[in-house]
């Protein structure tokens, strides 16, 4: 005979038989008693051991059913769910408990999901930027109060005005621009602003010439990769001579795997437009 | 009358101890301990019974289990018993020896009596 007396048919149902006995103890205590009868067995039956043999050694040792009614006395009693799940987990083929086990799987794998991607950090902005515009640029005057600056150019109204910035995805998983979050655009200087995000990639710090750079929504952010965002508007309303109105952060609307959600980008300075506008622009 | 369930109660009872008491001789793994009591004439029901009760005596640390590897053979799992486990032998040798001699007493008393009243029967 080939292998231990363990592989014998008559021995393998009556382990099998332990195991679905076992299965309503709890868990530790179910392998424990299984590997002490295991041992009980290879003492007991030699590599020889007939059939006959064995079966009067399993006889002697007591019915799984016997032995597991054993082990409960004393026992810390089972939860009411526990109880229920080993029950069920008893009644299963292997089939069954496949599924179980891709069930608890998927349930664990989707738990994974929604944590990473809700807890998956915002995208930065860095240090890359500018106004859109060179005549915007050449008036540009950068202030600095209480450690906040600001960079303001004089409102154009009714032209196009707006301003890029390098974004970075420092997150593991890819981040899709959307646009702005609930249509949250107030300034400056107009209702509505075009977002738009560079599909150029590039390595931080050196974007090379944004004008050169193609820009379209929504906009992909592979994970911990820097993209070029532009904010473009039609400036208008009403801006009095000395006042001034900007923004210094972007709530964006993000796909971050399946789920969308809104993103508070902190641009890192003030980006304003400073008043009179056009002449007829305020109401007299 | 108690019956076979009765007895079975009873021996359940008083396997804990004589375990305690073959581990205070020495240690002995699993097989071990199951022969010596199964030498004990009608003690042990089934071989099985007693790798439960080992695990419930451990968990109430009476006994100790280790891992042991000696010489040509395989690994096996020895059971001692601990100081708590000594206390509580010598506590019910001491009950035992009471009880036993109660309930001698009162069996052989009852005998008796039964015994009076079918020699009255048969007058």
């Amino acid at each position: 005979m080939s292998g231990t007396a363990l592989d014998r048919q008559v021995v393998r149902d009556y382990l099998r038989e332990l195991d679905a006995a076992f299965a309503t103890l709890p868990g530790q205590q179910g392998r424990e008693l299984k590997e002490q009868i295991r041992a009980h067995l290879e003492d007991t039956l030699g590599p020889d051991a007939d059939d006959q043999e064995a079966a009067a050694v399993l006889a002697r040792l007591g019915s799984p059913s016997d032995l597991a009614a054993e082990a409960k006395l004393g026992a810390a009693p089972a939860s009411a769910g526990t109880r229920w799940l080993r029950a069920l987990l008893a009644r299963l083929d292997w089939r069954g408990r496949a599924l179980a086990v891709a069930t608890v799987l998927a349930i664990v794998t989707l738990t994974w999901y929604f944590v990473s991607v809700s807890t998956a950090e915002v995208p930065t902005i860095g240090l890359s930027e500018g106004w859109w515009y060179s005549h915007d640029a050449r008036r540009a005057v950068m202030t600095s109060a209480d450690g906040a600056q600001q960079y303001t150019v004089p409102m154009r109204t009714g032209q196009r005005q707006g301003f890029f910035v390098d974004i970075n995805n420092p997150s593991d998983w890819t981040q899709t621009v959307l646009g702005f979050a609930g249509g949250d655009w107030q300034a400056p200087g107009a209702r509505y602003a075009q977002l738009e995000l560079g599909v150029r990639a590039y390595a931080h710090g050196w974007p090379g010439n944004p004008y050169t750079t193609r820009f379209s929504l929504p906009g992909v952010i592979p994970p911990h990769q820097w993209r070029l965002l532009r904010v473009m508007w039609i400036s208008g309303g009403c801006l009095p001579q000395g006042a001034a109105e900007g923004i210094d952060q972007l709530r964006l609307q993000v796909r971050v795997g399946w789920t969308s959600r809104a993103e508070v980008v902190p641009l890192g300075q003030g980006w304003y437009l400073s008043g009179p506008s056009s002449p007829g622009s305020c109401p007299q | 009358m108690p019956g076979e369930g009765g007895m079975t109660e009873l021996r359940r009872g008083v396997l804990g101890p004589c375990v305690l008491a073959l581990l205070d001789l020495r240690p002995r793994f699993g097989l071990e301990i199951v022969r010596d009591l199964a030498a004990a004439d009608g003690l042990l029901t089934s071989d099985g019974t007693v790798y439960p009760l080992l695990n419930r005596l451990r968990d109430a640390g009476l006994v100790t289990s280790e891992w042991q590897d000696h010489k040509g053979e395989r690994a096996r799992r020895y059971y001692s018993i601990t100081e708590v486990g000594r206390q509580s032998l010598t506590s019910f040798r001491a009950e035992w020896a009471q009880f036993s001699d109660t309930v001698s007493g009162v069996l052989s008393h009852r005998t008796a009596r039964v015994g009076a009243v079918l020699d009255g029967r048969r007058r």
